[in-house]
């Protein structure tokens, strides 16, 4: 599992994004809303990072790469939020974030560049997850293992997270 | 295959594609997504010139024409990645292609401004 590069952003733009939901009109105006999931969809967050050196435009290039674009999921760093005492969206939960498109570099000046992107949150299955997952027994089999611990490592996990002293 | 002429632009954008694959999405919002290749697709690159004399004007237009507009794709010069150590965009595993027809504007009295913009191509 990976985590966004540590760098802080110049600017940063969240949208708490909605829960998914249906609404019906009645032709007498009232309205009903169904609510099809539990949990927040959509939530956005706009990074732009100015004048970077070029070995740090390499690390954001690397991590998407590494993701294989929009494909794939990871965490932030601290360094994302900095100036949240509380991260709207806690570092570690049951939120991942995948990449909306890719980044766009520009020049900025002799041998800095200007790097934008733009992430949307992806709600990880709860079903496969385990917070902190110390001594968490290899059935029933989880896809993802926040702060492992001590996790058995059968069966094989896609993303194990903090993965402290995990076997 | 004509490469780029060596024209070191004076403004640069990249946007650095994306992994083909296609998304279906369920009414809660959740997601599955499959991937269908490992290049990167649909790398722009966009390319600013300023005050270029009337022969590297021709030269931008001759290139053009060689590459039969959009058709044919080439290889870009190091002095369009002037001020990288290092190529983002490995030139073994891409070339580039005009993404469409650029315009050449007047930026003073016999000298030329345009914008060109690049799509890469996966080799």
């Amino acid at each position: 599992m990976s985590t966004f590069p540590a760098l802080v952003p110049a600017t940063r733009t969240f949208t708490p994004g909605d829960v998914p939901s249906a609404m019906q009109g009645a032709l007498s105006g009232v309205i009903s809303g169904f609510r099809r999931g539990n949990r927040r969809i959509k939530q956005t967050l706009a990074l732009s990072f100015s004048l970077l050196e070029e070995a740090d435009v390499t690390l954001i290039r690397n991590h998407y790469d590494n993701r294989e674009g929009s494909f794939n999921i990871f965490f932030l760093s601290t360094e994302v939020w900095n100036g949240y005492t509380t991260p709207p969206i806690p570092l570690l939960s049951d939120y991942a974030w995948r990449y909306v498109g890719a980044p766009n570099i520009t020049d900025a000046s002799c041998g800095r560049w200007d790097v934008d992107v733009e992430l949307e949150t992806i709600p990880i299955d709860t079903g496969d997850l385990i917070f902190d997952g110390e001594l968490a027994p290899a059935a029933p089999a989880r896809a993802y293992i926040l702060d492992a611990g001590g996790a058995a490592a059968s069966p094989a996990r896609d993303y194990i997270i903090s993965p402290t002293g995990a076997v | 295959m004509a490469t780029f002429p060596t024209l070191t632009p004076s403004a640069r954008s990249l946007n650095y594609g994306d992994y083909p694959q296609a998304t279906y999405e369920g009414v809660s919002g959740g997601n599955v997504r499959f991937k269908f290749g490992s290049d990167r697709v649909v790398q722009r690159l966009t390319l600013g010139y300023e005050y270029l004399t009337e022969a590297e004007t021709q030269l931008l237009l001759d290139h053009y024409e060689d590459q039969q507009g959009s058709l044919i794709s080439f290889d870009l010069p190091a002095a369009v990645w002037a001020g990288y150590s290092s190529v983002p965009v490995n030139p073994a595993d891409y070339e580039w292609r005009y993404v469409g027809p650029f315009q050449v504007g007047l930026a003073a009295p016999l000298r030329y401004n345009t914008s060109i913009e690049l799509e890469s191509v996966p080799i």
